[in-house]
């Protein structure tokens, strides 16, 4: 493999006249597939049955599919973060995979939205009613409003990058502008959850931190999952390498540390703490997703903490899997348990019990399927292992 | 301008829901919709167990935390301190549910806790969640305003009968249920609630019985430390109470 | 002409378009700003019909809302006297009851001979004339073969004279003793025959609850049940927070509303309530809290109730009570607090508490219905209860009890000129009821709706023929209810009701009813404040299917019989025309909002008249004289309208129940010379289980019409069931010690069979008690109704009577529980 030098000028914007990889192939394939089946069974049930095919009610408002869409849309923002290292801060042992970074975050940002899409009642209506409606109030607008930005700026920056303009000043400010957003934009998403006071397993001035943080460690576990997918030995180049078996492992284990030091404190404080709403800490504690999310941090840990270890592409590969489904659990935990303490719901009720509906659960397939396909695609036709003309030289 | 608000005494309610069926036919309700919920409480066992319970209209708070997260500002609080839903431009996020600390607001594109599911018994053609023959008549829905039936897809909540209400003549502290003049002008729930355990009229006027009753029974309101300022007061009496948890800690068999 | 009216369509949707695109443009400019009114078309006028809730007897008045020929809206009315503006939850139902998707929509016929739960009747829908033929040729062949008493029609509540009532000349015309079989037998007939023992009046009591200062209730579900359940409400409201305070102490088997609302609530024993009313006189006696004025004195002044000595008759002078002193020396002296805590479960200091407060306070009374007197010594335990209101002083006082009157009504064509031979030769024969009831088997009973299953099975006293029912389905609300099953295979059986139910299942013809927003009916009061009270149901709508009010459908029949008989109904027309001659009755005694004629009565809804003419004064009794109660009543005239007893006093001593003495002492192993006093005697639970059962009726409960509204299934709620699903309650330790968790499916089951539930733990309940909402399980419904998860307690009920009244005992049974 040959890392392009493209000071060639402007070229056509798909690379239509290369042979997609084997691994393209396949990703696109495979996504193609299992998308369009979800999709087809999701697109279903919604016509039919409507929302009713969830397990959303008027007590859980919130479903699993806001659950999912977290996790995306968080990864977007790390790639991006990611994305940035090289773009924004110079630290150049990122450049060969800021390109595919920036294309990780596009695509994982329209997985998400499309995820949300299915979960809103008029997700079209949206496009003029946030505009218009102008509530400065809501966190759920600015979030709006960022992620929309964010989505603009990095459609920009990679035309930009794939134009190989990769050094003007146009371009660095793109770069510096899509960085502040791509941190503004999950702290919003933060707030989103962390203003609700009248929920209290999330009220949180730390949230839009945690979910900056959990974000990048997310997107650290892609690269991770998607370098531990890159052929390795001699065929790569010697900064891919140092990248694939030093740096990325080393930037995930600190990542995951991080994100494991916070949630021990959030967690502690929970079940510390007297406040009515608090026990969601302790329904989190008897909840599986808990476990899931515990026992994939730890593995995480463990594997990536060997130099050795982590250096390992299959190893690579497991720990930046577990990692996902546990950050994921974690996404749909924090969403059930604190919806799962009824607000004013009477003796009845007890605690509301929330499960994700198959038609819930088929959206995983759909957003997995239409990332992998759009993955794929764009490796194919979006030279994605293109990077800065003269890195190695300036080096 | 008047700022409606509710006084429900708790020493007369005897927690029969008739607020709740009166609520539910007058606004074309779905079964398990219930803009005007009982909900029940107890504590202790025999032969000393206590039962309570909390009547929950929507509090049309005077700081509705529902109104500030709704990106699309569907859900708005009318100059007469009503707190609505505007559904030609409520996009279903649910946040407001989320942010409502009364969990008073309703998305009922849900599972029907009734089956079969009356959606299918009585299906719309004009998009509406449903359409009983004893819907509320045209004339009087408005989706701009959250009253009627509502279109699929958006979230409802209680309109303290603002079809009624705001028919009221200009001025009007009080608009009691008993008195012929003011009777078609009052919430569904405050009409039929038998021991007139509820009284409705404007905070604003220190003149109204609400405002009286609110002083001379040290109304309170539910929540407090939300900061939201409900515009419905509750008084407690001394053989009622204010149900001291929300949630739920106690010994399962 | 207004701008709208000349609109085309075409124009006015444009304009409203407009109308929405402005109101967004100004969201747009100034978000803050609420959106512009909806444009609305000309509103379509609004008509208020007044009608008459059916959902219980209460009787509330009600204003139907109609709208384009739609119900919409369901509120009281402000004017009525018993509804006053407001509902129950149950008011509102009426507007799903009338849209039920699974409504009967016209006559049928089975063609299907076979009956059973699951099989297919294959109804074939038929013409009305064709359907009132096949009833008129059964009944003419019945009549022709000389056994018109093989034709029998079982009723429920019925409203009033132009439903239930036509049913006795029916009998007579046609020559059946079976033309109204009540359902009092499954109701509380042993708490009438308990006033009826002790103050001649075999009926349910009006209250001055609203000027009482002390109610001590013996399980009458206030808050939930008891009628007039909205004015309760009312009245709870009022009671509460007037000046002074009612104070309220519930006696009650299982945790209510009513009991959590109250001052106290006393857990008792099932069955057991006479101890403690007892303990309560004791100590009223002993403590010379007694009314002195009504009751009587010692000679002397001195108080010689002591604990266990018994007193010299001569000592004491009764005044409106009759053997007080002989009730203290053979059972009074040794009730004590602590010898009714053993048997109740009540601590001796709470009795003396609630004995003090309720012996304190005036005025006072003392409430009970169905809860204490559905038990083997259910009449005994009324009586005991009701003997307190004597103690206090509280019959026919103001803030007491009193007994309701009737409305002064116009008279229907006589049917003495239209009996014919049959009709007269039938009346001579003298047949028995096919109830057995004024038998020798059951001399006290006035029905025995639950027998009929037996009589048809056996035969008994003969083999029926054809049976009709109107509001009752006993099939599934009778004791033993799966033995009905079987009687209904062996008769031909013609159901009445709007909707399907268990009894259609088995039936054989269909003649469906309105239901009562379609219909013209009479509904005098049940019993309420005392004064007359009558209302009109008029139709809101037109019916919507194919159906007839069950008044007409008889009368049709009528006129189907041969003879004389269908003479009397041609003539008597329809059920306006019987309207139209009981409304004849006010011209002479015009109501007091002005109602004197038919069309008044259907402007206004309700004719009343106002005040209660008796009332009892510290110990005296005056009537009504226009302005005050200020007309001293002589004895004679007490006796003829108070107090119907042999002696017109209260008697603490049963001359009624003496009467029946042998077959009392033989039914209950009472001494024959103590039948007539109120006591204590240990129940005997029936069934063979270890826990209690109790089959509650909640407040959303609206009486077999209600089963099949989602909207009520979906607020079921505690104390009595919980949000869409029945729950059995169950005491923690209870549970614990069968394993059963809190959500478990159970199985509750006895002698008779097994219904299973979902266990819901609730601490507050008795140990020894289990708690199932009544109303369940039905196999044969609506489609809503069917869908429950709880079974019928009807179907482990043993069909087991009070021994006096013949009333099921439905609180008597025992049941095992165990996780399903």
């Amino acid at each position: 493999m040959n890392i392009s030098t493209t000071t060639t000028g402007r070229l056509a914007l798909l690379d239509l006249e290369s042979k997609p990889t084997p691994l393209n192939a396949t990703l696109m394939l495979l996504g193609g597939i299992v998308g369009a089946i979800s999709f087809a069974i999701v697109f279903w049930m919604l016509a039919t049955e409507g929302h009713a095919s969830f397990n959303t009610s008027s007590d859980v408002a919130w479903g699993a599919p806001i659950a999912y869409y977290l996790f995306f849309l968080l990864a977007s923002s790390g790639l991006s973060i990611i994305a940035s290292l090289d773009t924004v801060f110079g630290v150049k042992v990122f450049y060969p995979i800021a390109k595919r970074c920036v294309w990780l975050s596009i695509i994982t940002l329209v997985t998400g939205f499309t995820l949300l899409a299915l979960e809103l009642g008029h997700p079209f209506r949206m496009l003029w009613a946030m505009p218009t409606g102008l509530q400065i109030k809501s966190p759920m607008w600015w979030m709006g409003v960022l992620y929309s930005i964010d989505f603009v700026l990095l459609l920009m920056k990679f035309y930009r990058l794939h134009q190989g303009d990769w050094e003007s000043r146009h371009t660095h400010h793109l770069s510096v502008a899509s960085f502040v957003i791509c941190i503004l934009a999950p702290g919003t998403l933060g707030l989103v959850f962390g203003m609700m006071a009248m929920r209290p397993a999330w009220y949180s001035p730390v949230m839009p931190m945690y979910f900056i943080l959990t974000g990048f460690a997310t997107a650290t576990a892609f690269m991770l999952f998607i370098g531990s997918l890159a052929p390795r030995g001699t065929d790569t180049s010697p900064e891919m390498r140092l990248l694939n078996d030093e740096v990325l492992p080393r930037l995930f284990f600190l990542a995951v540390l991080a994100v494991v030091a916070m949630r021990f404190g959030q967690i502690l404080t929970g079940l510390w703490s007297n406040y009515e709403g608090m026990e969601a800490n302790w329904r989190a504690l008897r909840h599986p997703l808990f476990y899931v999310e515990l026992l994939g941090y730890m593995t995480a840990l463990v594997l990536a903490a060997k130099t050795d270890w982590r250096a390992s592409p299959g190893l690579q590969f497991v720990a930046s899997v577990i990692f996902m489904i546990a950050m994921f659990s974690a996404r749909l935990e924090l969403l059930i348990v604190g919806q799962e303490v009824p607000l004013f719901k009477g003796y009845w009720a007890g605690y509301t019990n929330y499960w994700p509906s198959f038609t819930e659960w088929m959206l995983v397939p759909l957003g997995m399927g239409m990332f992998l396909f759009l993955y794929g695609a764009g490796d194919w036709l979006l030279r994605l292992n293109e990077a800065r003309a003269p890195a190695l030289q300036r080096r | 301008m008047a700022r409606w608000g509710m006084v429900i005494d708790l020493e007369r309610c005897t927690g029969c829901q008739a607020c709740t069926t009166a609520c539910q036919l007058e606004n074309t309700r779905l079964p398990g919709e219930h803009w005007q919920d009982v909900l029940f409480y107890n504590e202790g066992e025999y032969p000393s167990g206590k039962l309570s319970w909390l009547p929950r209209p929507c509090m049309h708070c005077e700081n509705p935390s529902c109104v500030a997260v709704c990106p699309t500002r569907a859900t708005y609080k009318t100059e007469d301190g009503v707190v609505l839903v505007n559904w030609d431009r409520c996009i279903g996020c649910r946040y407001c549910m989320i942010a409502c600390p009364y969990g008073v607001r309703f998305y009922a594109e849900e599972k029907q806790k009734t089956q079969p599911d009356v959606r299918k018994v009585w299906p719309s053609d004009e998009g509406k969640i449903w359409n009983p023959p004893w819907a509320m008549p045209k004339h009087r829905q408005d989706m701009k305003r959250g009253i009627g039936v509502q279109p699929k897809n958006v979230v409802s909540k209680c309109t303290f009968c603002y079809h009624r209400v705001s028919q009221a003549p200009k001025g009007t502290p009080d608009l009691d249920p008993n008195d012929p003049k003011t009777r078609d002008f009052t919430p569904a729930c405050v009409v039929t609630c038998a021991p007139n355990a509820r009284w409705f009229g404007d905070l604003d006027n220190p003149n109204s019985k609400v405002r009286k009753l609110i002083a001379e029974k040290r109304g309170v309101r539910l929540n407090d430390q939300t900061g939201n300022r409900p515009q419905v007061y509750y008084l407690a009496g001394e053989a009622a109470a204010i149900p001291e948890t929300r949630s739920v800690r106690r010994k399962e068999g | 002409m207004s701008v709208l009216e000349k609109m085309d369509r075409r124009t006015f949707l444009k304009t409203s378009a407009a109308a929405g695109a402005a109101a967004g443009s100004a969201a747009l400019l100034a978000p803050g700003k609420e959106p512009a009114a909806q444009p609305a078309g000309p509103a379509p006028e609004t008509k208020i019909v007044k009608n008459v809730c059916h959902q219980c007897p209460a009787r509330c008045g009600i204003d139907v809302y109609v709208t384009d020929g739609k119900v919409h809206n369901i509120y009281g009315t402000l004017d009525h006297p018993i509804s006053n503006g407001k509902l129950c939850p149950k008011g509102p139902l009426g507007a799903y009851i009338l849209y039920d998707p699974d409504r009967i929509k016209g006559p049928m016929k089975r063609t299907n001979p076979e009956k059973g739960r699951d099989i297919d009747p294959k109804w074939q829908p038929i013409g009305w004339d064709e359907a009132l033929g096949i009833v008129a040729a059964r009944l003419n062949a019945l009549r022709d073969k000389g056994e018109p008493h093989r034709f029998a029609i079982v009723h429920g509540r019925g409203w009033g004279s132009s439903d239930a009532g036509l049913l006795g000349n029916f009998g007579k015309l046609y020559g059946t003793p079976n033309a109204a079989l009540g359902h009092s037998s499954i109701c509380a007939d042993t708490s009438k025959k308990a006033k009826l023992a002790m103050d001649g009046n075999y009926s349910y009591n009006a209250y001055d609850y609203r000027n009482t200062n002390y109610i001590l209730n013996f399980g009458a579900s206030f808050l939930e049940a008891f009628r007039p359940f909205n004015n309760n409400l009312q009245t709870w409201g009022y009671i509460r927070t007037k000046s002074p305070k009612t104070r309220v102490t519930m006696v009650d088997v299982r945790v209510t509303t009513t009991g959590a609302a109250a001052d106290h609530l006393l857990l008792v024993k099932p069955g057991t309530d006479a101890a403690l009313a007892l303990a309560i006189a004791h100590e009223i006696l002993t403590r010379g809290w007694w009314d002195k004025k009504f009751v009587g004195d010692f000679a002397d002044g001195i108080n010689r109730f002591r604990r266990a000595e018994t007193v010299d008759p001569a000592t004491f002078k009764e005044r409106w009570t009759l053997g007080l002193i002989e009730w203290w020396n053979e059972v009074l002296k040794d009730a004590t607090p602590e010898w009714a805590a053993a048997i109740t479960t009540i601590p001796a200091k709470d009795i003396e508490m609630v004995a003090r407060e309720f012996g304190t306070t005036r005025p006072a009374m003392a409430i009970f219905e169905r809860g204490p007197c559905l038990h083997t010594n259910g009449t005994y335990n009324g009586m005991a209860i009701h003997a307190l209101n004597a103690l206090v002083g509280s019959m026919y006082a103001v803030g007491g009890l009193m007994n309701q009157m009737g409305v002064p009504y116009g008279k229907l064509p006589g049917i003495d000129e239209y009996l014919d031979d049959a009709a007269k030769a039938a009346a001579a024969k003298k047949m028995p009821r096919i109830d057995r009831v004024k038998t020798k088997e059951l001399p006290l009973a006035s029905n025995n709706i639950q027998g009929i299953a037996d009589s048809i099975m056996e035969g008994n006293p003969y083999p029926l023929d054809t049976l009709m029912f109107y509001l009752t389905n006993p099939i599934f609300s009778a004791p033993n209810a799966k033995k009905w099953e079987q009687a209904l295979k062996k008769v031909f059986v013609i159901e009445t009701s709007p909707f399907p139910s268990e009894t259609s299942q088995f039936a054989d013809l269909l003649l469906p009813d309105h239901t009562y927003l379609e219909r013209l009916q009479d509904t005098p009061t049940y019993p309420f404040q005392g004064w007359p009270l009558t209302n009109l149901r008029v139709p809101a709508v037109k019916p919507i299917h194919d159906t007839k009010h069950f008044g007409d459908t008889l009368i049709e029949i009528g006129k189907r019989i041969k003879g004389p008989m269908g003479e009397y109904y041609r003539k008597l027309g329809n059920t306006e025309n019987v309207i139209k001659a009981l409304a004849k009755g006010f011209e002479k005694n015009p109501g007091d909002n002005g109602v004197d004629s038919f069309e008044k009565w259907k402007e206004k809804g309700f004719w009343y008249r106002k005040p209660y003419p008796y009332r009892q004064i510290a110990g005296e009794f005056f009537e009504w004289d226009g302005v005050d109660y200020w007309k001293p009543m002589p004895e004679k005239l007490v006796k003829e309208k108070l107090f119907r007893t042999e002696s017109g006093r209260f008697e603490l001593k049963s001359s009624y129940l003496e009467h029946y003495a042998e077959y009392i002492s033989g039914r209950t192993g009472l001494p024959k010379e103590r039948v007539g006093l109120p006591q204590y005697f240990p129940p005997k639970y029936t069934g063979g289980g270890d826990l209690h059962l109790i089959a509650t009726k909640t407040p959303v409960h609206g009486e077999g019409r209600t089963a099949n509204v989602p909207v009520a299934i979906s607020i079921y709620q505690p104390v009595a069931g919980g949000r869409n699903e029945l729950f059995l309650e169950i005491h923690p330790e209870t549970a614990k010690k069968r394993g059963i968790k809190n959500g478990d499916r159970v199985r509750i089951w006895n002698d008779l069979g097994a219904i299973y539930a979902r266990a819901h733990v609730f601490p507050a309940q008795r140990p020894d008690t289990v708690v199932l909402p009544y109303g369940f399980g039905h196999f044969a419904h609506g489609r809503w109704a069917k869908s429950r998860g709880s079974g019928n307690v009807n179907e482990i009920l043993p069909n087991v009577s009070e021994p006096i009244s013949n009333a099921a005992l439905v609180h008597a049974v025992t049941v095992k529980v165990e996780k399903a």
